[in-house]
């Protein structure tokens, strides 16, 4: 399970909304995230092509509360849509944008 | 975080066409979990974009449709920070949107088309993020380009 993050805002009564993309399996609420990583950059266009670097993983905690999608809350968020994670729980106050929610950490690069 | 107005600019805005990058209906192998919205682009490089990542599951498309043909479907709104897809959200289950749709296009043609017009994408995008590295770091189509596509491609499927 994964989320590919493009921000964060840490709002009222400690809920912490996450933007982002869904990655190739869906996302509901109750799923954690425990680790948070990120890509070596990939040089476009071809260098794309290529199988991911991890670069550094961080363990964290962050609990999913709610799902929305297009401005609606909803049961599931899909494979690779776009949408917001409300978050409780959480370890972190922001998350930054370019990297991954990850629900364990990965072997990085050397 | 949302932007309400994009959606409706680009669906109103010059320009004819919607393109969706996806796989065929027929080819998923998983139930569809989405909220009966279809996210569509108005340019051809980011439908090609997301085909050239939805490879990695099967036969990859774009679809091609005439934005008249749901002018009552408007949906949104997108994210602001995914403004860069230039995304029309439309309120149809995505295999309704495919049957609606006046081109089907092979992932392999698209990248060929965009090459003739002189814009060369990565032809495989392994995961999320190469997607989002490419998606941010293309550029975008003009409109007479767009309908030079959309010719182009109506002349591959035609077999000229």
């Amino acid at each position: 399970m994964e989320f590919y993050i493009s921000g964060s805002v840490n709002g009222e009564a400690g809920v912490l909304s996450i933007t982002g993309r869904c990655g190739n399996e869906p996302i509901r609420p109750g799923a954690e995230f425990r680790a948070i990583l990120s890509e070596k950059p990939r040089q476009y266009p071809d260098g794309l092509e290529l199988p991911r670097e991890i670069e550094r993983c961080k363990n964290i905690h962050i609990r999913v509360q709610e799902v929305e999608v297009y401005g609606k809350k909803v049961d599931v968020l899909p494979a690779n849509t776009t949408g917001v994670l409300r978050c409780v729980d959480s370890s972190v106050e922001l998350v930054p944008g370019g990297w991954i929610l990850s629900d364990q950490c990965v072997a990085t690069i050397a | 975080m949302y932007d309400d107005r994009q959606h409706l600019d680009l669906f109103l805005g010059p320009g004819r066409y919607l393109f969706r990058g996806t796989l065929p209906s027929s080819a998923f192998t998983t139930e569809y979990l989405g909220s009966g919205v279809t996210p569509t682009s108005i340019d051809p490089i980011v439908a090609t974009l997301f085909a050239c990542q939805k490879r990695m599951e099967g036969p990859a498309v774009v679809l091609v449709a005439l934005k008249s043909d749901f002018s009552d479907l408007l949906n949104g709104p997108s994210l602001k920070s995914f403004g860069y897809e230039l995304a029309v959200n439309l309120e149809l289950p995505p295999f309704e949107f495919e049957k609606r749709c006046r081109h089907c296009i092979a992932v392999n043609d698209s990248l060929a088309v965009l090459g003739e017009l002189g814009y060369r994408l990565p032809s495989v995008l392994p995961d999320g993020g190469a997607l989002t590295q490419a998606l941010t770091q293309s550029p975008r189509m003009l409109m007479d380009e767009i309908d030079r596509y959309v010719e182009l491609c109506q002349q591959l499927a035609e077999g000229g």
